[in-house]
């Protein structure tokens, strides 16, 4: 058990370590010389999502030791709804909706790891760096439940967050 | 009971996600001694924060008068609040200008093995951080760095918290 401004403040600090790691070394990675301010955004929620897919991947593993089998892919999307959001957030994901082909939209009206940002203060425009983690978290969970899927993020009104999963046809 | 109105959460999600964050570092930095440095400055810049909830939820009635008083605040409070564990307080100096925090438990680091080329990460080095920038805020400059970690093979988990000063007044410096 920890507290969870711990967790709310390590993203924050993720967010701007992975920022600076990436700024400091892009050389080392394959960017040469000065890297404009969208490649590198790109790069740094690359490196985000796929942080935040290997954790997912291996939480969802200690959630669902004794579980059966999932039927359909509503029910493994339902899954993350309740169990891993309660696991993670200790509340479930406020509305989901799908269009019974592959999309499912999944909407937290009160996303905690949004809760230190408002509109005010004009960080809105960095918000997309500050959820590249937990797609990768939803995509990886998902991927260890057999679906292999997109995830993407948006943030209309702080501090809400939905999230897009496109499922990837076999 | 003071820890009763702080909002707790499965500490899994942290370890995994601290274990991520050491583990991008260190392929971005593929410098353990920068990789320790850049864990502190996140515990700092955490600490700076993570004081105010400390102060509003701990209900210590006051401040800490003394460096001891607040090397027990640090280790039987603190730590309980944020992460359900306690740490001893040991080693003192002669002058008590100095301390030791010993972890017997350290949820960061549960799951961890160093590869041997890692083998001088202090791989827990945001709690220094965390100490340092937090004590900064109430007026208390320290020097705060591990010494022995049972990540690395020791026989025990030692933070190593070096009083420096006090502080006229607080500027906060995120770094």
């Amino acid at each position: 058990q920890a507290a969870e401004s711990c967790l709310e403040l390590l993203n924050i600090e993720m967010v701007q370590a992975v920022t600076r790691g990436f700024i400091e070394t892009h050389t080392k990675h394959g960017f040469e010389g000065e890297v404009d301010k969208k490649t590198q955004d790109e790069e740094i929620r690359r490196r985000l999502e796929s942080m935040g897919f290997e954790v997912g991947q291996r939480l969802i593993d200690r959630y669902t030791k004794e579980r059966t089998q999932f039927e359909e892919d509503l029910d493994r999307i339902k899954f993350i709804c309740k169990e891993f959001w309660g696991a993670i957030f200790k509340k479930h994901i406020s509305n989901l909706k799908t269009n019974h082909r592959g999309v499912f939209v999944m909407q937290d009206d009160d996303f905690r790891w949004l809760c230190h940002f408002s509109d005010a203060t004009g960080s809105a425009e960095f918000v997309p760096n500050y959820v590249a983690f937990p797609c990768g978290l939803i995509r990886g969970a998902l991927a260890n439940l057999g679906i292999q899927s997109t995830v993407q993020a948006e943030v209309h009104r702080l501090p809400a967050c939905q999230f897009t999963i496109r499922v990837l046809s076999q | 009971q003071a820890a009763g109105k702080v909002e707790k959460i499965n500490a899994e999600l942290l370890t995994l996600t601290y274990g991520s964050i050491v583990n991008q570092l260190l392929q971005d930095y593929e410098d353990v001694d920068e990789v320790n440095k850049q864990l502190d400055k996140m515990g700092y810049n955490i600490g700076l924060r993570l004081i105010d909830e400390f102060l509003a939820k701990s209900n210590l009635g006051g401040k800490c008068k003394t460096f001891k008083e607040t090397a027990d605040v640090i280790a039987k409070v603190g730590f309980k609040m944020f992460l359900g564990i306690t740490a001893q307080v040991t080693n003192w100096n002669s002058e008590q200008s100095e301390f030791s925090l010993i972890l017997e438990e350290n949820p960061l680091a549960d799951f961890v093995e160093l590869p041997e080329k890692f083998s001088k990460l202090w791989f827990s080095n945001i709690y220094s951080g965390v100490i340092r920038g937090a004590l900064e805020m109430v007026q208390m400059s320290v020097e705060c760095k591990f010494v022995r970690d049972t990540v690395r093979g020791d026989d025990a988990t030692e933070l190593r918290v070096i009083f420096k000063e006090y502080l006229e007044e607080v500027i906060p410096n995120d770094e």
